[in-house]
């Protein structure tokens, strides 16, 4: 709830930074039509802050995030790759995983003519993650007995695909800030061997058809041209 | 712009919202429990089935004991992938060995994990038809996943107990029999074994023409009743093939006071065809047991070791706690000398009485008693004639003060 709470703060003060700024720039609108370059221009790369923030306060979560996207006029292609561990524990069972993922999609950006390159965008994204799972618990029926049971998926994956949206907002000389709002859809999940896999890396809980995922990011982009 | 970039932000928050309920609950994660529906195979409509038991592979464990149903829910083993369910029926033993996958789900920190059963099959049985309905099992008793189905059964007969009344009513009314049992001759089984029952439902012997049944009863004794009948080859239902179908039902002999055939096929379900009908007892003399002799004492109840009759080696009431005796007169001699040993002594009574006979429902030659008197008695205050007449069902006679 900390963390969500902070979410809301920094995107609230993200949302206004880029308000002021549209408004600066809308009397600089000009009438001509120019003929679009694909011609990308600068490469931006980030991390999630939220990934980095939870690893060392909670003690269920390890992970990390890796964000870049690159300009084609106002299309972005952009990849992430990422990785995290789970590990939830009680008296009667343990359950861990851990794994990689990466996303590969596009952006389009609604808000081309801005001279910062503030980005308001929608994308699509297309996801997998291999990761292995382990399950162990006791088992307790009042009619077959008690026993314990040691379950493992060493070699899963998955695949889903993502409904994007998001704000990227210039902060400081190359650094931008922003948060990424998934929706991921349709886990297609292979290799769960033992057990019904509960915890997908990069998408979450295997049980949901539909999930949601939110990053907030910092990037740094490295411009091809002065 | 500025609504757009609003309606971003509320989009955020809802989102970041919704990770609250992300928690399943844990109530009733286990569908372990299959469905196992009887019925008709002729009608597909629900059928009662008396069910001793019934028993799983894996587990000494027996469900659904002394019932009677028209469906149960058995407990599959969650980490197995094939069970048999074992039915002790009154149609007999059958099984049905199940299939099925069992997976384990790590639900939520809270609620640990769970084992979801699906893809249910049957694989083999021995009841005349099933199918799978669901093959999903349930979480809780109540759905159905089996749906067992049975041929019409063609030997079983239905037999009601009646008691005729002093009166004219044809067929009297019902009468409770207290059985120790109902053993057929031709098979070594005990039906209704300390039962109390009006009617009976009981098996022909399929490879004769006649089955004799023994009733055992707490209140009557024993009883032979033989029923005769032809049997005939017929298909009723494509699926059962031909089937042997008892019919014109007759009684060859029977010591009751009178037996009736009112129907002579069979029914599935089950329509009386026999009717046993007892005789009224016009001999039952009823003595109320009093502690004080003021007008209004209710009844006291005594401990009473045992009554014993002149006329009959019988004893009645044998270790008894009671307020109230209902005792047979002798009928055939005009008194009947009864002595009642209550805990604290032994006490006389002797009742005179006038006998006529009368034949009732054309069969029940019966002695009336009435101008009932107290000839002599042990018993400091006289015992009180309140009725002199006796009836059936019996009414208060005699009034006893035991004081």
């Amino acid at each position: 709830m900390r963390l969500l709470i902070i979410n809301i703060a920094l995107l609230i003060s993200t949302v206004a930074f880029t308000q002021s700024r549209t408004d600066s720039v809308a009397v600089k609108i000009d009438t001509l039509q120019e003929k679009p370059s694909y011609f990308p221009t600068g490469l931006r790369v980030g991390t999630d802050l939220i990934s980095l923030i939870k690893t060392p306060v909670s003690d269920q979560f390890d992970g990390w995030e890796v964000n870049a996207d690159i300009d084609f006029y106002r299309y972005y292609l952009t990849v992430d790759v990422g990785s995290w561990s789970k590990a939830f524990s009680s008296e009667q069972q343990s359950y861990s995983n851990t794994g990689n993922y990466w996303r590969v999609g596009a952006d389009i950006n609604l808000m081309l003519k801005d001279p910062d390159r503030n980005m308001f965008f929608l994308g699509l994204r297309y996801a997998q993650s291999s990761f292995s799972e382990q399950l162990n618990y006791q088992f307790q029926d009042p009619v077959f007995g008690d026993g314990v049971r040691n379950l493992s998926n060493p070699s899963a994956s998955a695949s889903w695909a993502e409904i994007t949206m998001g704000l990227r907002v210039k902060i400081w000389k190359q650094f931008w800030m922003g948060y990424t709002a998934r929706l991921k859809i349709a886990p297609g999940i292979k290799g769960a061997e033992q057990f019904e896999v509960y915890d997908i890396p990069g998408y979450g809980l295997a049980s949901k058809n539909t999930y949601w995922g939110f990053n907030y990011q910092v990037f740094y982009r490295i411009p091809f041209t002065r | 712009m500025r609504n757009f970039l609003t309606a971003v932000v509320l989009l955020g928050l809802g989102v970041g919202l919704n990770s609250c309920f992300d928690d399943p609950n844990c109530i009733n994660l286990k569908n372990n429990l299959v469905g196992v529906s009887f019925k008709k195979l002729w009608d597909g409509k629900a059928d009662t089935v008396g069910v001793f038991g019934v028993g799983i592979s894996g587990s000494d464990s027996i469900f659904s004991q002394s019932t009677l149903a028209t469906g149960v829910a058995i407990p599959l083993n969650p980490l197995a992938s094939q069970q048999i369910l074992n039915f002790s029926t009154v149609l007999g033993d059958r099984f049905i060995d199940v299939r099925y996958l069992s997976r384990t789900q790590f639900e939520s920190v809270d609620c640990g994990p769970r084992e979801i059963l699906s893809n249910l099959s049957v694989f083999q049985h021995n009841f005349d038809s099933v199918r799978v309905v669901n093959n999903a099992p349930q979480e809780t008793v109540g759905g159905s996943n089996i749906d067992v189905y049975r041929c019409p059964i063609t030997n079983i007969v239905k037999i009601q107990f009646r008691q005729l009344l002093a009166d004219t009513v044809a067929n009297g009314q019902p009468l409770e029999e207290r059985l120790n049992g109902v053993v057929p001759t031709y098979v070594p089984l005990r039906f209704f074994a300390d039962a109390e029952e009006d009617a009976v439902v009981l098996p022909l012997d399929q490879s004769s023409n006649s089955t004799t049944f023994i009733f055992d009863s707490k209140d009557n004794g024993i009883n032979q009743l033989t029923v005769g009948y032809t049997q005939l080859q017929k298909e009723l239902i494509e699926k059962c093939g031909v089937q042997n179908i008892m019919d014109g039902l007759k009684i060859n002999s029977s010591d009751f006071d009178i037996s009736k055939v009112l129907v002579d096929s069979i029914y599935d379900p089950p329509t009386t065809n026999i009717m046993l009908l007892r005789c009224p007892d016009t001999n039952l003399v009823e003595i109320s047991l009093k502690g004080s002799d003021s007008s209004n004492a209710p009844n006291v109840e005594f401990q009473i070791n045992e009554i014993t009759a002149d006329y009959t080696s019988q004893k009645f009431y044998v270790d008894s706690l009671t307020s109230s005796l209902i005792l047979p007169l002798d009928v055939t001699k005009d008194q009947t000398d009864f002595n009642i040993v209550f805990e604290s002594g032994a006490k006389g009574i002797s009742i005179g009485y006038q006998r006529t006979s009368q034949v009732f429902h054309g069969q029940c030659n019966q002695t009336l008693i009435d101008d009932l008197s107290i000839v002599a008695s042990d018993f400091t205050t006289a015992p009180l004639v309140i009725a002199d007449s006796l009836q059936f069902p019996t009414v208060e006679n005699i009034e006893v003060i035991n004081n």
